[in-house]
Parts: C-alpha cells; sequence; structure tokens
C-alpha cells in the first residue's frame, strides 16, 4: 500500500498519476473541498464541502474504477500505527510542520521509506526530498497561502508528476534520489 | 539543466546550487563544504548581482536573508558534497 498524507494541490495530483500502481494507494486529509479548492486541486464542484479524502476515492472509482483507501481523519501521535500501518512507501504531501515531523518520526521508526514533497509560497519551487536529508520548514505566515485562484497549477502539476516518477523509480529500482524543482528545471541534489 | 558543471574532487568542497526567483544553477566554482550560512548567502547575493550564475538571470535586487541552507554530503553514487541556498518550502497540500 502507498500512503499519500495530504490530497491538495499535491497531494492530488500525485494520487491521480499514481493511480495504476499494483500497489494501490491509500489516502488521508480530514479538510474539506472548497470552491476555491476545484481551481487548483483535483476536486471538482461535485466534492464540494465533503471530505477530500472520501471526495478523491469517490471520484477515482467514478472516472478509473481504481478503489482507493480514505482515511478522513487529520494524522495525530494518537492514530498514527493504526493509519500508516501496512504502508510500503508514506508520500507526505502535508502543510504543517507538526504532521512533517509526525510522518518522519514514524517512517524512521518503522523503517518505511518516505518521500516529502513541500512548496514555496509563491509557487515557484519544490522539494522532493527523501526521508533521510529531509529537514521541514517552519509553516508560512498568514496570508502567505500559496495557489491562489489557482495560478501555480502549471507548477503545482509538474511537481507532483516529479514527485511521482520518483515514486515509482524507488518501488522499482529501490534509488532515492532528492530533488529540487523550479518552472525552469530540475536539479538532483543526491 | 546541466548537472556537472563543477568538477568537485576535494572531500572538503562542495557544489553550491542557487535557487532564486524561480530559477536555480550552480555556482562556477566549487565552495568549502563548512562555509557558514551567512557566507553562503553573501557568495551568491555577490554572484546573482553579477550574473555568475548559469541559469539565473542578473538580478541587482537579489536577497537571500530569508533563505535556507541544505547540506547533502557525498555518498557511495554521488561522490561530491552539495549545498543548497533555497527558498523555504512550508506548502504541500
Amino acid at each position: 500500500m502507498i500512503t499519500i498524507i495530504g490530497v491538495g494541490a499535491l497531494g492530488s495530483h500525485v494520487a491521480l498519476a499514481l493511480r495504476n500502481l499494483k500497489q494501490g494507494l491509500r489516502v488521508i486529509d480530514f479538510d474539506n473541498v472548497e470552491q476555491k479548492n476545484v481551481l487548483a486541486q483535483f476536486h471538482t464542484k461535485m466534492s464540494l464541502r465533503r471530505n477530500k479524502a472520501h471526495a478523491l476515492s469517490q471520484t477515482f472509482q467514478g472516472l478509473f474504477g481504481v478503489k482507493v483507501d480514505v482515511v478522513p481523519h487529520k494524522l495525530t501521535n494518537d492514530n498514527k500505527n493504526e493509519v500508516l500501518k501496512g504502508s510500503e512507501l508514506l508520500i507526505d504531501c502535508t502543510d504543517n510542520i507538526t504532521a512533517r515531523e509526525i510522518i518522519k518520526c514514524w517512517a524512521k521508526d518503522n523503517q518505511i521509506p518516505c518521500l516529502h514533497g513541500a512548496l514555496s509560497a509563491d509557487g515557484t519551487f519544490a522539494r522532493i526530498i527523501w526521508d533521510e536529508v529531509f529537514v521541514a520548514d517552519a509553516e508560512g505566515n498568514e496570508g502567505e497561502a500559496t495557489c491562489i485562484d489557482g495560478e501555480h497549477l502549471p507548477f503545482f502539476m509538474l511537481a507532483a508528476s516529479t514527485m511521482a516518477i520518483e515514486a515509482e523509480r524507488f518501488l522499482k529500482s529501490g534509488k532515492k534520489h532528492s530533488i529540487q524543482l523550479t518552472p525552469s528545471g530540475t536539479i538532483r541534489l543526491i | 539543466m546541466d548537472n556537472a558543471l563543477v568538477p568537485v574532487v576535494d572531500a572538503n568542497m562542495a557544489r553550491l546550487t542557487i535557487t532564486y526567483n524561480g530559477q536555480q544553477g550552480d555556482l562556477p566554482d566549487a565552495v568549502p563544504y563548512d562555509m557558514t550560512d551567512a557566507d553562503l548567502k553573501q557568495v551568491a547575493t555577490e554572484c546573482v548581482h553579477n550574473g555568475d550564475i548559469p541559469g539565473i538571470d542578473a538580478d541587482n535586487d537579489a536577497n537571500f536573508v530569508d533563505f535556507v541552507v541544505d547540506r547533502f554530503p557525498a555518498r557511495d553514487d554521488v561522490r561530491f558534497n552539495r549545498l543548497s541556498l533555497r527558498p523555504k518550502t512550508p506548502f504541500g497540500v
């Protein structure tokens, strides 16, 4: 099972790109779909006000006939063992340092590989970094929200596709490449 | 993007990758791996002002005060140290 934590602008498109994996997908998100999300995330107007994980599962079933495991809850230290168990790869697309640290610690304690995705506030830079060398940055300031009116959608989809390719590479070869990405190109860091 | 411009053979040296304004590139010369964050930011500022980074347009207003330095030591399959000066990335969703 491949577990994606956070299915917003980045995670929803990572799930879209990985929907054919034979290992199957589990998606975790406690948030609901809002009107503004439809502009930048793989969620539709039909899913408004529904939980994002449930909404994505229903969309995948309807459009692709793909079944997805759903965890419509916030990841916490109390539920981490229950909701992350059975994962062979974690994909972190969260937006807060608390969740990232829970994921990072659980992955380390259970020796499960974890790929982290993180975006800059201006939507022009993404990091796709494996757990061994990942350091989470502090959350952005209020009003520093990214992807207002969907303006960075093409770059988010590029970052999500790159993240999905890296996940597939790892599943096939066991090799881990950590990558930085801008609209003008990518650099493999290590 | 050319990812092999800087031949780094000294274990104490590193490639410096700079990300600025949606562009990124490597400094043409290797830098000491243990250079302080402040010194790296100063080098980057001067280089971007001068247009010395392939892949990054010259910008006299370039400023790296709020940027972050990542340090990646060499390993078996990547035999050079890497430094990355980059914007903060607090977002995922």
